[in-house]
């Protein structure tokens, strides 16, 4: 808990010199590069690439993606996390393992993954192909590499939520009479609301920063599939102080997401997921 | 039970202190030779035991490692370490201080910037002349069964080929830009990747109908797979031609003597031998 001194200023109570010691070392670990990338910007030279086409296209697209896959993640990573908390089936445990595997997977591996199972020559991608349904080299086909990578993010933060949760109101809930849809709008849904938005501001993150699966999976054409990571990339071969400028463009854009999704109550949410056991407002 | 005494309490000032002792540590574990030094030190100075540091571009590392075999049997003191990466990462690597005593860049336009930036970094370095080590021509290829049944770099013109090529930006694809140019293609490409790998990758797999790579890469992927992929025969436009230089720098004895031997004639029979043409 925090103190308040005498001037009213608020002090840090109760850490050990150690604990202090550590985190300022972690966050200068974190703050000195994103510094020095500040610092080197030719701050100037900002405006003048933001309205030039290409990086103008490759932001809107990445931001169109961001938002799309934010909406697949959130649309079938929760009840996918509901699932996983809220009943029991043989393999379960293995599931839950594969579906968390896109977090800890190279994403170029992501990428092949995705190529042998929706690929021309993949899996189902052949299937597809003779119905007339091609992916690859489309927007649709970075949508879906994005999501592959981005929901097990929500997953994880909903599963985590529920299962700390416990199931005690459900019961509750049932007991008294409510239908199970009412039990999941009423009960459910609500005390997940906070790891829901985690994991939706996480899966959103993670898609504005996705380039290896892209590349791998669905290529790389201006306004189309050329995301902003994929074009910072590419300037950075002839243009080393352009990329930079376009990264500080990449952090402003990823800064305004978090600066937003706090300032909207999400503080509480991304808190409220991560403490174990403390339960959504 | 007693009650805990209270392990610490900082005020603003002390945390901010420790902050400015933290941030001291880690300056001192900083790199020092922030001015451009490591350009002049060599990591070897005699042919005995030296070491020779060769910044590589991907393209020519196993044919790069082959010349250093041959070079190391004839000269069995000095050990030659190669760095493969694209040219645009070995050059800013060597710009932030990695030590390099060789540079092989794939393209001239790489070397030219590299030099620049250099010479901006430290007007007082001298000049480095780079030498022509070899040239790469351009080639079609297309997966083992031609699903789009192309037959010649016209075909490339057809709507509805799914063509894959380098970004203009980078070497190879600025070389099919003017490959395109000069025989008057007006091509769409689905894709225009980032590297030759990229390019080869998605032909390999039938993702794209057809790509434009180097002829190396051609001649490497298919002495790993003689059915990776099916080559298209297309004419020679010299134009489109990419030279890639080589550039020594540190007055190193063994670095010298490696870059005449890469430059020379048994250097470039290993090079052709890949598939490489010779320096224009």
């Amino acid at each position: 808990m925090a103190l308040r001194s005498r001037r009213g200023r608020r002090r840090i109570a109760g850490l050990p010199v150690l604990v202090i010691v550590l985190a300022v070392l972690g966050a200068v670990m974190i703050m000195v590069p994103v510094f020095a990338l500040a610092s080197r910007t030719d701050w100037l030279r900002v405006p003048e690439l933001i309205s030039q086409e290409a990086p103008l296209a490759a932001l809107l697209l990445s931001l169109r993606v961001a938002v799309a896959t934010t909406i697949f993640s959130v649309a079938f990573g929760v009840p996918l996390a509901m699932l996983l908390a809220r009943t029991d089936f043989p393999g379960k445990p293995v599931m839950r393992a594969v579906i968390l595997l896109p977090m800890v997977m190279p994403p170029v591996v992501s990428g092949m993954a995705l190529l042998t199972a929706l690929g021309r020559r993949g899996v189902l991608g052949e299937t597809l192909s003779g119905w007339g349904i091609e992916i690859a080299f489309t927007t649709v086909a970075v949508v879906v590499a994005h999501t592959f990578i981005a929901m097990p993010f929500l997953v994880l933060s909903v599963d985590g939520a529920l299962s700390t949760a416990g199931i005690g109101s459900e019961v509750a809930a049932a007991t008294l009479g409510a239908s199970p849809l009412r039990t999941f709008f009423t009960i459910t849904l609500p005390q997940t609301a906070p790891a829901i938005g985690a994991g939706a501001l996480l899966s959103f993150a993670r898609s504005l920063g996705e380039f290896g699966a892209t590349l791998t999976f669905a290529g790389s054409l201006q306004g189309v599939t050329r995301t902003l990571p994929i074009e910072i990339y590419l300037t950075r071969q002839t243009n080393p102080d352009a990329a930079i400028a376009l990264s500080m463009l990449l952090i402003a854009v990823a800064l305004a997401v978090i600066v937003v999704v706090y300032s909207a109550g999400g503080t509480r949410y991304v808190r409220a997921a991560t403490v174990p056991g403390r339960k959504g407002s | 039970m007693s009650t805990p005494k209270p392990i610490a309490i900082l005020t603003g000032a002390k945390a901010l202190a420790l902050t400015g002792v933290t941030l001291l540590i880690l300056a001192a574990c900083g790199p020092r030779n922030a001015d451009g030094d490591a350009l002049g030190q060599g990591s070897g100075t005699s042919g005995d035991n030296a070491t020779v540091d060769v910044f590589v571009a991907a393209s020519f590392n196993n044919v790069v490692q082959e010349i250093a075999d041959d070079f190391t049997a004839e000269n069995p003191g000095v050990t030659i370490r190669l760095s493969p990466a694209g040219s645009a990462d070995l050059s800013a690597r060597i710009l932030a201080g990695a030590p390099a005593d060789i540079l092989i860049t794939a393209d001239e336009g790489s070397m030219t910037r590299f030099l620049d930036d250099r010479a901006e970094q430290d007007p007082q370095v001298e000049d480095l002349i780079p030498t022509p080590l070899a040239s790469n021509t351009l080639a079609l290829v297309v997966p083992k069964d031609n699903p789009a049944g192309i037959a010649s770099i016209e075909d490339l013109n057809r709507s509805g080929i799914r063509l894959v090529i380098c970004a203009p930006r980078v070497p190879c694809g600025d070389a099919a830009a003017r490959l395109a140019e000069e025989l008057n293609l007006a091509w769409s490409p689905v894709s225009e990747e980032g590297s030759v790998t990229d390019v080869l990758g998605k032909v390999t797999s039938g993702e794209a109908d057809a790509g434009i790579v180097y002829a190396t890469d051609v001649k490497a992927a298919l002495a790993n797979d003689s059915a990776a992929l099916t080559e298209i025969a297309i004419p020679h436009v010299p134009e489109s031609d990419t030279r890639s230089v080589v550039v020594q720098l540190t007055d190193n004895t063994a670095a010298q003597e490696f870059t005449d031997w890469l430059t020379g004639p048994r250097g470039l029979e290993r090079l052709q031998e890949a598939g490489f043409g010779a320096p224009e």
